[in-house]
């Protein structure tokens, strides 16, 4: 299999697993998701070995590297902003007791809090072994 | 912002082989935009790339790359 061939089917895939996970999503059904992606992990998995040709090198590790530096600072900060207004209007509105603003800002404070987590895990382990 | 130092002549010591940018990808296991790239003076290689390319033109790493001071 030519590398453009596999990564025609992995944009079919990722196509595909959007429209069953918003299928899940849209009717209530948790399994769909949990079983689709999976299902795409292991056709990529099972089809990769079938690829001639060298489909990603260390230029390619290195872009999505900066990629993710660069989408990790976007999305903190930007989080940051957004989770601190949402609970403040909430605040505001307290006595309206309208708490949805609070919740969704704190879900989004505990998300930018898990990535951080996450984030200086990767970084201890990756500074260990080099 | 950050100004690249090092350049090269991969493709001078590629047209010498007579290897399209395929070909030398293939045979040193990175794809054909990062060659491009190279020649391109786009992205500097790592010092194991450096290596496996000067090794490819049997020449060694200063006749291949230059570090411009």
């Amino acid at each position: 299999m030519k590398p453009k061939t596999y990564r025609f089917i992995l944009f079919t895939l990722v196509i595909l697993l959007g429209a069953v996970l918003g299928y899940g999503t849209s009717t209530g059904n948790p399994f769909i998701a949990l079983l689709a992606l999976p299902s795409a992990l292991i056709i990529l998995l099972i089809l990769k070995p079938f690829v001639r040709g060298v489909t990603e090198d260390e230029r390619n590790y290195r872009l999505a590297g900066n990629a993710a530096r660069w989408a990790f600072s976007i999305f903190v900060v930007t989080a940051a902003i957004v989770s601190n207004v949402l609970i403040a209007l909430g605040v505001e509105k307290a006595d309206m007791s309208d708490r949805y603003f609070i919740v969704a800002g704190t879900t989004l404070s505990l998300a930018v809090a898990f990535l951080f987590v996450v984030y200086l895990i990767a970084y201890i382990i990756y500074s260990r072994r080099s | 912002m950050k100004t690249n130092r090092i350049s090269n002549r991969i493709k001078v010591w590629r047209a010498e082989y007579d290897l399209t940018q395929q070909q030398l990808a293939e045979e040193i296991g990175v794809t054909r935009q990062t060659i491009n790239a190279l020649e391109k003076g786009k992205y500097v290689p790592s010092l194991d790339l450096a290596f496996r390319i000067a090794r490819r033109f049997e020449s060694t790493l200063e006749e291949v790359f230059h570090y411009d001071e």
